[in-house]
């Protein structure tokens, strides 16, 4: 016998699980900002008060990230392709090149160590993004594969 | 989604409250109300067991002749 047994119907669930993705969602992009905030307020040095942040962000980001991959899932909007991972990985890299602009720009008043900081971050995080998405895309294709060959449809074969 | 008014026939013909069908089925009597409201789409696994209750075919409670595929 179970000791915790569910005591919601399939609508309940479903609705129970609207609202805990809603809060997955608010804590992603809650953590998101607060670092961001406390990057651009403290300047670049401040890994020791953004650290509790940073690794329950990243946790959920990896979480979300390796679950959905699992599971053959790639994403509600976006195709499975080179293509598409490219774009994503070029505007990470703008993002994260403008946001350090901003977190040394407040440090030290200089635009041009800035830009140039900037545009080697931005780069970075360019070059990060498409590795480890190719990586996703090459894991989910496989899987995908590896499911086809699993569960053939019977019916082609005749 | 339309008001499903088959299931509230069926269960007026079993002389049966929400309530009373909710509890047969397992499900509370709000899912039970959203499901008659037209505003919850049951799975099939529920349409079977509310249709075994009633005494019904998933056709005569769930079939809509209007709807495309």
């Amino acid at each position: 016998m179970k000791k915790w047994k569910n005591r919601l119907d399939e609508m309940q669930e479903q609705k129970m699980l609207r609202v805990e993705r809603n809060g997955c969602w608010l804590a992603f992009w809650g953590l998101s900002i607060a670092i961001f905030t406390q990057l651009i307020y403290y300047g670049p040095d401040c890994s020791d008060k953004i650290i509790g942040e940073f690794i329950v962000f990243m946790c959920l980001a990896v979480y979300i990230a390796i679950g959905s991959v699992k599971n053959g899932i790639w994403d509600r909007r976006l195709a499975p392709t080179w293509k598409a991972n490219l774009c994503a990985s070029l505007l990470g890299g703008i993002a994260g090149g403008v946001i350090r602009f901003f977190i040394v720009y407040r440090e030290y008043q200089s635009v041009e160590a800035c830009v140039d900081v900037g545009v080697i971050v931005g780069i970075n995080i360019f070059v990060i993004c498409f590795v480890l998405l190719s990586i996703a895309l090459l894991v989910y294709k496989w899987k995908e594969n590896r499911a086809e060959k699993e569960n053939p449809d019977e019916s082609e074969r005749k | 989604m339309a008001r499903n008014i088959r299931i509230k026939v069926a269960r007026a013909e079993k002389d049966m409250t929400q309530k009373a069908l909710a509890e047969a089925v397992g499900i509370s009597r709000q899912t039970m109300n959203a499901i008659e409201q037209g505003e919850y789409n049951p799975t099939i696994k529920l349409c079977r067991s509310i249709c075994r209750v009633l005494g019904k075919s998933l056709d005569e409670l769930f079939w809509e002749e209007d709807t495309p595929e």
